[in-house]
């Protein structure tokens, strides 16, 4: 009958240890440790050591998270690598007043301009239109928004309206990828032209899914709050930064910003901009008070209510 | 020609993926820091060219990445294999722990003490195995060698991760040793 000696049980210790090894050898092996004590604390050695790596293992990635550079890095020299490509990373790491003022100022303004003028045609449900219409009547192109927001490439595309030339201008990379995540269909992207410069595509919206009206609805409270913000105290503030943070508002706005209807994304804009500032921090007494009293100029509090009802329901 | 990878597709493989890779790439290379590195380039990778594997081949072909370049930034830069920090900063973190508790946290910084010394090669297939749970054949598969390699591979590196311990060990004594001796004279 065939046994092992303690230089076969060294060679055999992994296979032995994970459960590699045929029935016969270990048959053969447990004889040996059962007779051999050298070899058993060694194998028992070697178990233990195999469970402190494993428990390591666990530990190290449960303490392990993504941070928001992280994404942001990965971002930047893929989703936003194409030109221009400073605004994905400018949009993660976008920080301070200055970019935040001047984008809710934008947002003020286009929001302001767009429900004076609503967009000549009911975009919902409609997959792929083509029509024509005069110049005149094409909205202001999305491009100065996008690049006004750093949100990058995909406004300039996945806009309600826009000319023909914009949409051939821009990479048809990111034209099909974005539309396969949103479930859009352009008739014109093609390579060669086949809509006179005259023509405005459109692209339609897909149904809207019902997680953006209730991100407009967590918004729309987390805003209240924000609002009603006690100026003596930055508790407020601290519970919306984290009520912020824990629903993930900031990447569901993002989201549903290519979503809805030209008319409401400044809207989306502007609670996005408010709340990167709660979130980016750090916040002072006078940024409490210029915070709660922007949300209450715009009435963005409820604007997004009122979205968040009319999106729950987009065929009414 | 239309790209393979969505966005939101890119940011869930992220979210999903992301801490464990950096966790292996990090056993592997022992710098939380040039671990993200190395997870953001392999996450690059993806998006650029991802594999002709399909979807659910993804992980695996990620890992392989991380693995292969964690392997290689140690060896192309040859900076000192064990980073000081890597090991300490889990012992400073952790250092309120009391009782049974602590004897397992000291165990663990002994454990990846130790882990800092071997070299990466070594490192890398026990982080496959202990970390990542891998099969022999999947190992073999990562590291295109055959499933007989990867025994032995992992024979030699559990065996000298044991060495290491015991060294760890022997130090320790030889410093209390000395402690005591020093007391001893002052004495």
């Amino acid at each position: 009958m065939q046994t092992m000696d303690c230089t076969d049980i060294k060679a055999l210790l992994s296979p032995y240890l994970d459960d590699e090894l045929d029935a016969e050898s270990r048959h053969l092996m447990e004889r040996h440790l059962g007779t051999c004590a050298s070899c058993r604390s060694f194998v028992d050695e070697a178990e233990r050591l195999d469970g402190l790596l494993l428990l390591d293992a666990e530990q190290r990635t449960q303490s392990t998270s993504l941070s928001p550079e992280f994404i942001g890095a990965v971002m930047s020299r893929t989703v936003y690598a194409d030109p221009p490509s400073r605004l994905g990373s400018l949009w993660i790491n976008w920080a301070g007043w200055t970019a935040a003022a001047a984008a809710l100022t934008l947002a003020a303004l286009l929001w302001v301009q767009e429900r004076s003028q609503p967009l000549p045609v009911q975009m919902a449900g409609i997959p792929t239109i083509t029509l024509e219409t005069p110049e005149e009547t094409v909205p202001r192109t999305v491009r100065t928004l996008s690049y006004a927001t750093g949100a990058g490439l995909r406004s300039q595309t996945y806009d309600g309206v826009m000319p023909i030339e914009q949409i051939l201008g821009v990479s048809l990379r990111h034209d099909a990828a974005m539309m396969a995540a949103n479930d859009v269909s352009v008739a014109a992207a093609a390579e060669e032209p086949v809509v006179q410069p005259s023509t405005t595509l459109i692209i339609a919206r897909p149904v809207i899914a019902r997680e953006d009206a209730e991100t407009f609805y967590a918004t729309s409270l987390v805003l209240e709050a924000l609002a009603d913000a006690d100026l003596d105290s930055f508790a407020d503030v601290e519970r919306v930064r984290r009520i912020t943070e824990f629903d993930e508002l900031l990447p569901r706005l993002h989201q549903a910003r290519y979503r809805v209807d030209a008319a409401d994304r400044p809207a989306v804009l502007a609670a996005e901009s408010l709340l990167v500032r709660v979130v980016q921090g750090p916040i002072n007494a006078d940024d409490v008070r210029i915070l709660r009293d922007t949300v209450a100029q715009l009435q963005l509090s409820e604007e997004m209510g009122e979205m968040s009802l009319r999106w729950s329901a987009p065929s009414s | 020609m239309s790209h393979a990878m969505t966005e939101a597709a890119l940011r869930g493989w992220m979210q999903r993926l992301g801490p464990k890779l950096i966790a292996l790439s990090a056993g592997i290379c022992r710098d939380h820091h040039r671990a993200e590195e190395i997870v953001q380039e392999a996450f690059v990778k993806l998006w650029r060219q991802p594999p002709d594997v399909g979807e659910v081949a993804y992980a695996s072909w990620l890992r392989r990445v991380v693995t292969n370049l964690s392997i290689n930034a140690l060896q192309r830069t040859k900076r000192p294999q064990a980073l000081p920090e890597f090991s300490d900063d889990r012992s400073l973190s952790h250092a309120s722990h009391t009782g049974e508790a602590s004897d397992v946290r000291e165990e663990l910084d002994r454990v990846s003490a130790a882990m800092d010394r071997l070299d990466p090669a070594k490192r890398a297939i026990l982080m496959l195995r202990a970390h990542e749970q891998l099969s022999y054949e999947e190992i073999a598969a990562h590291l295109d060698v055959p499933v007989g390699t990867v025994m032995s591979r992992l024979n030699r590196a559990r065996t000298a991760l044991m060495e290491e311990m015991k060294r760890d060990v022997r130090e320790d004594a030889n410093e209390a040793q000395v402690f005591e001796f020093r007391k001893y004279k002052q004495a």
